[in-house]
């Protein structure tokens, strides 16, 4: 069960991006106004 | 995620970035972005997709999964996330939720961009659509 709420801070993580680029939470955040994270289960 | 692509007139002109997480290997997200890229150049032509509207991450050891506790470990494909949506703002804020009951339980693609387009300006999201938590 997911434990973030509304207005709790996004964790922080070090990801990489399909295209082999890093992608570090919560820094991209404040490249956008909004963003939409979604998580998707993937392994059809 | 399809549905992302599609709506993506209301998400770029706001500037708003739309993130794609899975423990999928980097030539699974690929190949899913080319199906859906050909799917919306049939469907939608009209639609831009450079730069295209959505960035698929890869997080393999589920480390950004399980902080947000959105780990199904009893899968018979293996560990996943479970399906949850977020909108978060500038700071890192989460000021929206959406946590699916299941695959096909997701959140309206208009609503949520709009939830999306409120908190980029700054609004509190529509009390119409509060999500699901």
């Amino acid at each position: 069960m997911p434990k973030m709420r509304i207005g709790d801070s996004f964790p922080a993580a070090k990801l990489q991006d399909i295209d082999g680029e890093t992608v570090e939470f919560p820094a991209v955040f404040a490249k956008a106004p909004a963003t939409v994270v979604f998580f998707y289960r993937g392994r059809w | 995620m399809t549905a992302f692509v599609y709506e993506s007139e209301r998400y770029v002109p706001e500037k708003i970035q739309v993130l794609g997480v899975s423990v999928e290997p980097a030539e699974e997200g690929r190949k899913l972005r080319e199906r859906v890229t050909r799917d919306c150049q049939e469907d939608r032509p009209h639609i831009s997709l450079d730069p295209y509207p959505l960035r698929l991450l890869i997080d393999p050891d589920a480390k950004l999964i399980r902080a947000i506790g959105a780990e199904n470990e009893g899968h018979w494909a293996g560990l996943i996330a479970s399906p949850v949506t977020y909108i978060v703002n500038r700071s890192g804020e989460i000021r929206w939720a959406y946590v699916s009951a299941s695959a096909a339980d997701r959140p309206s693609p208009v609503a949520l961009a709009k939830s999306a387009v409120a908190v980029a300006r700054g609004e509190a999201p529509p009390n119409d659509y509060p999500g699901k938590m």
